[in-house]
């Protein structure tokens, strides 16, 4: 059972601050913090203890999300909880930023009151609370947009669909809108060598309805799609001639899945809010190309001139699409003083960031099936035989949209309504984010 | 960050809440409200406007409504008085016909936290626990909880315990688990809510309809249930396997503690167990978020140290994304380190290699660390990483260099072939090496093998012309021992720089530890030279044996542990934490000469308490003047506050403690006031009987009594049982009907 629950600003304000249980201390936001920037860098982990009182945190677009607690709980719980709260803060405010928070926090501290209850999670599916809800959210402008990294990153930036699930009925005039995004992470290390000794999808369909009324929805994925793993309860004979293949997923509680083994088709019954309706892994062996390569050319032969690096980067996608806002970064020696480059084409720029050791190379549209080259000159003050070894590895970071690299594909989604008194907007989009993308060098 | 909103803002604020205009206009109003929220959250004082917002709180506008008793709950304990007011609109809300209105009212009174209130919270509660909605039911059993803490004797009641042991049967989900929870702290005492087989059977049928957090706690109370068949054993099990499906990390691993637990007693189920929980945990760690493998990674070192085998396959899912927080990388370096076996060596220490030219230097170190670590544990990969140590020395980074020098200082110990390879680089990393313990590590290697190398001699030289520039005490201690043991091996090079740091150490260094080693070794060269020599050089062939604090193996996991906090921590430094946290509760304790039963928190504290009963034997003798000269003496005491019953008589409670074994030495007649008794017991516990006296104090007019009792008892922990326990008996036997 937890004791305190808080939300605090990048800038440690509290935005909120809720006691269940009375045995903690009102300092504790501030004993949390002091421990925080002690430990900077990344350095502080998500669970730590002092003076007998536990502290639980995740970040999220910048903000703490902070429980204590002075029992000895499931960690695993508690940090599921937590990450609940902040979604439902984001269904409820439409975008999770401070200044939502800071607008909306009597409908926050309502959310923080029926989900826990003396410590004790009660219930947490967003259209249950709903019935409790009394305040309406303050809507936050257009454009503050939350930054891209982290959790955020699994939502196609767009506006769209970052409205509360609240304001939907009485503001937008009851449009119906359901947004499915099949979203996927790739997890890639390519050895110097260029052999690939990772490469990993981390993939989810992942649904947010608007619709009124609860119709039930019929999802068809891929039929070709395989999936093999032993712990899955359905196996179909394996075998690589199929084209989209993952190796193992696990469904929402709302989904039905007696038509899973033979037609691949899901029957969802969906809460309202956002919710993943399947998360599934591959590894291994995926079955389209990496969406990049990358060739290397290090030339540090003449230590009186400068070291020079050529990287040659291939989109491996069909030439239909393209990828966006790609940053190849690659780590350069700590006494690098200043880099030249030159680019083969426009809409690109080279960013030399001194004080992290760091040449950023961003691309804003990389079309599929082309190749880009630049070329840095780094200025290196003394050289050492380690020197090279300091260039590197290179990790890209990067967004393909309306492309998979498990190439599942949703056929379609039909909504069953027993009064067929409306044609919802549908939106299905595709995306593949760079999770970590490394080559070394 | 606190700020404190001037007398003018209150002011403001309250010139606004009874603005007549502001009050007809609800959204104004609303505004207003959310202000003073607003600026409490953010740490101001704005209890002085307690009586206004207690007058809004009386409306039928729901949001205004919960925003005063946000305000009400948390200004309450400090308003005692005035919160009495605000009683009266929450009596009324529990009657109102809404039954989210009678839910929020009965929370919000639960939650109040004043003692004297309980009279008017009494009535709501128990008629709440029968109300129609399940919402205000769930609030119901969740106000028993929370009043626990302020009125024991109301919730600790027989009819109370059994009316929530039957709610465990209620059509709710959420009003069942919140049963439980309720009933696991109220019972705490006597280990908690009871799960036999009928409640546990009916808990597994429903298993399905309890929402993700009921599952993780449904789950946590069945493991007090072990069934007595294997036949039962694997049904619980079939029904239970869809929860490790689940797509919450808390339902998964209740599960699979519960598994575990079932199959505690067939090590070949378990070993199934444990493989299929392989990839829900490797799942959790590349695609939970960071917090959550942080946690995940934490619990496969525990699981690491009694099946060290069991990720073997998959070693590469632990290898760091640049992307990962610090904190997430450095917990793979220590899985991988302690997963590696002679097959998967290797590629671990390749890719350990690889993180040596991190940016950040605590990977880097961390890395290198883990490679010596390998090293030590599997002897046949020595070779190898030595290899890998010396290829990352050759970086001439500081902060390599030094991480490098202390891998190595432990492995020449161990694996003495290595030495040749190790001591030509020495000379190089002299002008890299800065800090003090890799510089001490560095004289020491030195002192040990630097013999061979030709300039050996000279490079010790330099350093001891620059020991007055040394702020480092351990860089001169081994300074000193390095320029000695060389002295031995190089007499001729040595004498000389010797006798030069031996006069520094003495004459001018200001550190005792340094001087007493420098006239040590003077007086022993100056003694006999052969006597130094065996005294500072030592046995030539030492055992070796280099422990690692977190080494496998030295830790007992156990499998309660699975699904909690332990294995974050480690079981040695939770153990360590939760004695630092007794020792503090018994000294508050005992400073404050009051038993805090009010005390909510700490129930992990406290179980070993429990274990120790004490009883209460039957009267020795004890003379009134033996009572005395006790009283005087004893400096162990305890106060109790209890509440008097008009109703009976002092006597009447006189014996009902006889029958307790407390026993009467002297009272005050019947209709004194204030009315006294001393009484005295004699109290067994792990065989060793202590006298408890006790003086009763009533106060008629306030209805409230006051039990001074003073315990013959030398040591701490004795005392601290005895204290809680005797103030237990006494409760108990005062509150008893």
């Amino acid at each position: 059972m937890i004791s305190q629950f808080v939300i605090l600003s990048q800038h440690g304000d509290i935005l909120l601050f809720k006691d269940y249980r009375g045995d903690v201390g009102k300092d504790s936001p501030e004993l949390f913090l002091q421990k925080i920037r002690g430990l900077s860098g990344g350095l502080a982990p998500p669970t730590f203890h002092h003076d007998g009182i536990h502290y639980l945190h995740v970040k999220h677009n910048s903000l703490y999300f902070m429980a204590t607690t002075r029992s000895n709980v499931s960690p695993f719980m508690v940090i599921e909880l937590i990450n609940r709260v902040a979604s439902l803060c984001k269904d409820y405010c439409g975008v999770l930023s401070e200044e939502a928070i800071r607008l909306n926090f009597p409908l926050v501290y309502e959310i923080l009151d029926e989900v826990i209850d003396f410590g004790y999670p009660q219930g947490t599916s967003t259209d249950m609370l709903k019935a409790y809800m009394e305040n309406s959210p303050v809507l936050v402008r257009e454009g503050t947009t939350p930054g891209l990294f982290g959790a955020e990153r699994r939502m196609v930036p767009s506006t769209a669909a970052n409205k509360s699930i609240m304001g939907t009925a009485i503001n937008q005039g009851r449009k119906n809108e359901i947004f499915v995004d099949v979203l996927e992470r790739l997890t890639v290390l390519i050895s110097t060598s260029g052999s690939v000794l990772r490469a990993d999808i981390d993939g989810t369909i992942q649904m947010k309805s608007f619709l009124v009324g609860v119709p039930d929805i019929s999802m068809s994925l891929s039929d070709n799609l395989t999936v093999n793993h032993e712990q899955c309860f359905f196996l179909l004979p394996t075998g690589y001639n199929s084209h989209a293949h993952i190796d193992e997923c696990s469904f929402h509680e709302s989904v039905d899945l007696s038509e899973f083994g033979q037609s691949r088709v899901l029957t969802i019954h969906p809460p309202q809010g956002e919710f993943p309706v399947m998360k599934y892994q591959a590894s291994g062996d995926l079955p389209s190309l990496l969406p990049f390569r990358l060739f290397p050319t290090v030339n540090d032969q003449d230590s009186t001139r400068d070291m020079e690096l050529v990287l040659k980067v291939f989109c491996d996608v069909p030439s239909t699409s393209h990828a966006v806002n790609v940053m190849v970064r690659v780590p350069v020696p700590k006494s690098t003083t200043s880099v030249s480059h030159q680019l083969s084409g426009p809409g690109q720029n080279v960013e030399f960031k001194a004080q992290e050791h760091v040449v950023a190379w961003n691309i804003k549209k990389f079309p599929g099936a082309t190749e880009l080259t630049a070329r840095f000159k780094l200025a290196v003050a003394n050289r050492t035989p380690s020197t090279r070894l300091e260039l590197g590895p290179v990790s890209l970071k990067f967004e393909l949209p309306m492309y998979i690299c498990s190439r599942l594909q949703i056929r379609f989604l039909r909504l069953f309504d027993h009064e067929q008194s409306y044609v919802p907007y549908r939106w299905v989009r595709y995306v593949t984010h760079s999770d970590s993308y490394v080559i070394r060098i | 960050m606190p700020f404190f909103a001037g007398n003018d803002t209150i002011k403001e604020l309250r010139t606004a809440l009874s603005d007549p205009a502001v009050q007809a206009d609800k959204n104004r109003y609303r505004q207003v409200l959310r202000r003073v929220v607003s600026l409490m959250t953010d740490g101001a004082d704005m209890s002085p406007l307690f009586p206004d917002i207690i007058k809004a709180s009386a409306t039928p506008d729901l949001v205004q409504k919960k925003l005063t008793y946000l305000y009400i709950c948390n200004y309450a304990a400090t308003q005692q008085d005035l919160a009495l007011l605000a009683v009266n609109t929450l009596q009324k809300d529990c009657l109102e016909p809404n039954p989210m209105v009678r839910g929020l009212a009965l929370r919000t009174m639960c939650s109040l936290r004043i003692p004297s209130l309980v009279e008017y919270i009494q009535m709501p509660l128990k008629r709440g626990l029968q109300d129609s909605s399940a919402y205000v039911r769930r609030n119901a059993v969740n106000g028993c909880a929370k009043m626990l803490h302020i009125a024991p004797e109301l919730i600790q009641d027989a009819s109370m315990i059994d009316q929530l042991y039957g709610m465990i049967r209620d059509k709710d989900p959420i009003v069942v688990v919140n049963c439980l929870q309720a009933l696991e702290e109220i019972l705490q005492a006597e280990g908690g809510v009871v799960v036999n087989k009928n409640i546990a059977h009916y808990l597994l049928n429903r298993v399905q309809d309890f929402s993700e957090w009921g599952q993780c706690q449904v789950l946590h109370f069945l493991l007090k249930y072990k069934p007595a068949e294997e036949e039962e054993t694997f049904d619980i099990m079939n029904i239970v396997d869809v929860c490790l499906k689940h797509s919450n990390s808390g339902v998964i691993m209740a599960a699979l503690k519960y598994f575990l637990f079932l199959t505690e007693d067939m090590p070949q189920i378990q070993e199934q167990v444990y493989n299929r929980a392989k990839s829900p945990l490797l799942n959790i760690i590349t695609s939970g978020g960071p917090e959550l493998s942080y946690v995940a990674l934490c619990h496969i070192q525990y699981i690491l140290t009694t099946s060290p085998g069991l990720f073997n396959k998959d070693f590469k899912k632990f290898f760091c994304r640049y992307n990962d927080p610090l904190y997430v990388k450095t917990k793979k370096l220590h899985v991988l380190t302690e997963m590696a076996t002679d097959g998967t060596e290797s590629d671990i220490v390749e890719e350990l290699s690889m993180y040596c030219t991190d940016v950040s230097t605590d990977l880097a170190t961390a890395s290198i660390q883990a490679i010596g670590k390998i090293a030590r544990r599997l002897p046949t990969s020595a070779s190898h990483c030595v290899g890998t140590l010396l290829k990352i020395h050759g970086l001439q980074q500081e902060h390599i260099t030094s991480a490098v020098l202390m891998a190595l200082k432990d492995l020449v110990l161990l694996y003495p072939d290595i030495i040749p390879k190790v001591t030509p680089l020495l000379p190089n990393c002299v002008d890299l090496v800065q800090e003090g313990p890799a510089k001490a590590t560095l004289v020491w290697l030195l002192g040990q093998y630097g013999h061979t190398l030709p300039n050996g001699p000279y490079i010790l030289e330099d350093m001891i012309e620059n020991v007055a520039s040394e702020i480092s005490i351990q860089v001169k201690l081994e300074l000193l021992t390095a320029t000695a043991k060389m002295f031995f091996s190089r007499p001729a090079e040595c004498q000389d720089m010797l006798g030069r740091l031996l006069e520094y150490c003495i004459d001018e260094d200001t550190n005792m530890a340094v001087r007493d080693r420098a006239l040590m070794y003077y007086r022993l060269l100056h003694t006999d030279v052969q006597q130094a020599r065996r005294v500072i050089l030592g046995a030539a062939n030492r055992p070796v044996q280099i422990q690692d604090s977190d080494a496998p193996g030295q830790e007992i996991i156990d499998l309660q542990d699975l699904n909690t906090l332990v294995p974050i921590y480690g079981r040695r430094s939770w153990d360590v934490m939760v004695e630092e946290q007794r020792r503090k509760e018994q000294q508050t304790k005992l400073t404050n000469g009051t038993s805090n039963e009010t005390d909510m928190g700490a129930e992990g504290g406290e179980e070993d308490d429990l274990e120790e009963t004490i009883s209460l034997l039957s009267p020795s003798n004890l003379t009134p003047q033996e009572f005395e000269t006790k009283w005087e003496e004893l400096d162990c005491v305890t106060t109790v506050h209890l509440d008097y019953d008009p109703t009976h008589s002092p006597n009447g409670l006189l014996q009902k403690l006889e029958g307790a074994h407390i026993f009467t030495m002297a009272s005050s007649p019947e209709d004194a006031a204030p009315w006294k008794a001393f009484l005295f017991a004699v109290a067994e516990m792990k065989d060793q009987t202590h006298l408890v006296l006790v003086e009763l104090c009533v106060d008629r007019t306030a209805a409230t009594m006051q039990a001074t009792c003073k315990f013959d008892a030398d040591q701490m922990e004795a005392a601290v049982p005895l204290i809680s326990q005797f103030g237990r008996i006494l409760r108990g036997t005062i509150t008893s009907p």
